[in-house]
């Protein structure tokens, strides 16, 4: 017999699923990567309906150089994330009766108002990198209006998914902390941060400590479970060898003797009880009117 | 002696799972008759007249030449006769099976120690054990204790009673095995039991016939202390069980009797598989009646690092995979 050949069919069989996930998940990784790379290395953007433009500056905070620029920047972002980014300013009031009346709002309060707006301008225009409806992308409306000075983000899609109530807030504490001095430095910024809180490149999901560590732990364990000698037990019985199988009791007697009880006093600490809360995922979801479903929050100054 | 077989003159064998007479060259059953001519210190076989080399203690053997199994007649008789035996119950296949099946997740063994060729090495020995009876008497007194607790309330009690403790018992202990052979390591004899005596028979010769064998050459009076110190780890045992019920005792007096001991000497069956693996010898001893393993596998350490290192390299190809799937393709 070929031992040599048989230790080899044995190690094989042994590790054969592993062996068979492993190639598998390399050739899923492999050919996810060559279609990508045949499909021009990005996803192309597949949502044609909606327009170029992604700066509205009708409350004028920007200069015409400061809006190209932004324009500029927002292209470069897309193009990375796969998702539009579109910064809309205003100067009008969204909250009272005059809103109401004048805009024909259903209602007078400033958050649902600044909502629906944003909301509103995403879906009419269509925006959304892979799709017209519901498709990938964030929008900020930044309301100039005096006494009513705030922005709201609103998120679908994809950004709807990925971003939570607060790392929307995040998000737009950084508008809030330029917005006064310097609006196009806010809105650059804005951009500047979707970009990195939406962008998963390069940030790997375990620390690759875990990665290095974690597998020579487990196959030490292993090693050491696996060396583990079999070592036969001493299976006689006590009265294997006695006749009967048990001893013959001439007499026996358990005569009382005395008690005695002896006490102590327990010391009873009240006991502390905890409380536990849990946090939620995705921010701020509600549908629009027309019946596309957002995500967003508000900040207002 | 040898037995031949009436029909065709074959080495007839005792066969374990039928409990007969056998003749593996003509199969058939109980057509045993043994030869007259005494075999003394020998040194050919009577049957092929090749050479046999025959150890000071065999009194029973198998012809390298022509595979027939040999009984030495002058170690199986007078002084050396056994009183007692316990034929072997499970076959050579039977113990190759329990072998395999005990060992086969054994990964770390080397491959061929499973192996047929090396399994079919393994062979049946009668050990010449003597076996010890002992009538002893315990007399014991103490003062035993026994703890209760509860609580009332923020309060908790203790209530600790004592008792005078009384025994007066005998224990018979009859047929205390300990191997009267210098080859068989002692701890793993006694590791291989228990036995079961319900099996044990007269002895006679065809018993052995198909197996080796040896007579006793550790006297009765050498190993005795080996019994002795089992008969009294047990009765101790068995006296401590009689007081159980308490939690803690005192002794005040103890007192343990042999009132009578003889011995007697029997042949018990044990299959034996060497195995050697880097010039060093793993012996593997099965109770022939009952199939119980005694022995450690030899590891390969070329198979410990291929194993763990796959292992190793199996899981951190995996975790690197799910960095690289996160990293570039979300």
């Amino acid at each position: 017999m070929d031992y040599a050949k048989e230790t080899r069919r044995q190690y094989l069989k042994y590790f054969r699923v592993w062996f068979m996930i492993l190639g598998a998940a390399l050739l899923l990784f492999l050919a996810e990567i060559g279609w990508r790379g045949l499909a021009g290395g990005s996803k192309e953007r597949t949502n044609l309906e909606a327009p170029a433009e992604r700066v509205y500056d009708d409350a004028d905070v920007l200069t015409e150089e400061e809006e190209q620029l932004l324009r500029e920047q927002i292209a470069k972002a897309e193009a990375k994330l796969k998702m539009d980014i579109v910064i809309v300013t205003i100067n009008q009031s969204v909250e009272g009766a005059e809103a109401r009346e004048q805009y024909g709002y259903d209602s007078g309060i400033w958050e649902y108002n600044m909502r629906d707006l944003a909301d509103d301008f995403w879906d009419e225009r269509r925006y959304g990198y892979n799709k017209g409806y519901e498709g990938d992308g964030v929008l900020l409306l930044h309301n100039w209006y005096p006494g009513q000075n705030g922005e709201h983000m609103s998120t679908s899609g994809k950004a709807e998914r990925e971003l939570s109530s607060s790392e929307i807030d995040e998000i737009l504490n950084v508008v809030d902390r330029y917005y006064d001095s310097d609006p196009y430095k806010a809105y650059s910024r804005f951009v500047e941060k979707v970009e990195s809180m939406l962008s998963h490149n390069g940030t790997a999901p375990l620390p690759w400590l875990l990665v290095i560590v974690g597998p020579v732990v487990v196959a030490f364990i292993y090693m050491l479970c696996s060396m583990s000698h079999f070592k036969a037990k001493d299976t006689t019985p006590v009265n294997a060898y006695v006749m009967g199988g048990k001893p013959v009791i001439n007499s026996q007697s358990d005569q009382f003797l005395r008690k005695n009880v002896s006490h102590h006093h327990i010391d009873t600490g009240s006991s502390g009880g905890s409380g536990g809360h849990s946090s939620g995922g995705g921010g701020g979801h509600h549908s629009s009117h027309s019946g596309a479903s957002h995500g967003g929050g508000s900040h207002r100054h | 002696m040898i037995f031949k077989c009436k029909n065709c003159g074959g080495n007839v064998v005792y066969k374990p799972e039928k409990d007969v007479m056998y003749c593996p060259f003509c199969d058939s059953e109980n057509s045993v008759e043994k030869t007259d001519e005494s075999m003394g210190e020998i040194t050919v076989c009577p049957n092929c007249g090749g050479e046999i080399t025959v150890g000071p203690h065999t009194s029973a053997t198998r012809c390298p030449s022509c595979d027939c199994y040999l009984i030495l007649d002058e170690r199986v008789s007078g002084d050396y006769a056994p009183r007692t035996i316990i034929p072997f119950r499970i076959s050579k296949e039977t113990c190759k099976d329990s072998l395999r099946k005990q060992f086969q997740t054994y990964r770390f063994a080397p491959t061929d120690f499973l192996a047929e060729a090396k399994l079919n090495e393994m062979e049946g020995i009668y050990v010449p054990f003597w076996f010890y009876d002992y009538d002893i008497h315990w007399d014991y007194q103490g003062e035993g204790r026994k703890v209760r607790s509860w609580t009332s309330g923020d309060t908790a009690y203790t209530e600790t009673s004592y008792y005078d403790v009384k025994r007066d018992m005998d224990i018979q202990f009859r047929q205390i095995p300990v191997d009267a052979s210098e080859q068989m390591p002692d701890d793993v004899m006694d590791l291989v039991e228990p036995f079961d005596y319900s099996q044990m028979r007269d002895f006679s010769p065809e018993y052995i016939s198909g197996f080796y064998a040896e007579k006793y050459n550790m006297l009765c009076n050498s190993v005795e202390g080996r019994a002795r110190k089992k008969m009294q780890e047990d009765s101790e045992q068995l006296l401590q069980n009689s007081y159980s019920a308490y939690s803690a005792l005192s002794t005040l007096h103890k007192d343990m009797q042999i009132k009578s001991s003889r011995a007697d000497f029997g042949l018990l069956p044990v299959w034996r598989y060497r195995y050697t693996y880097k010039g060093q010898e793993y012996p593997f001893y099965l109770n022939g009646q009952t199939g119980k393993i005694v022995g450690t596998p030899p590891i390969s350490q070329g198979k410990v690092w291929l194993y763990s290192g796959t292992v190793w390299a199996c899981l951190t190809a995996l975790l690197v995979l799910i960095q690289m799937i996160f990293m570039y393709l979300y």
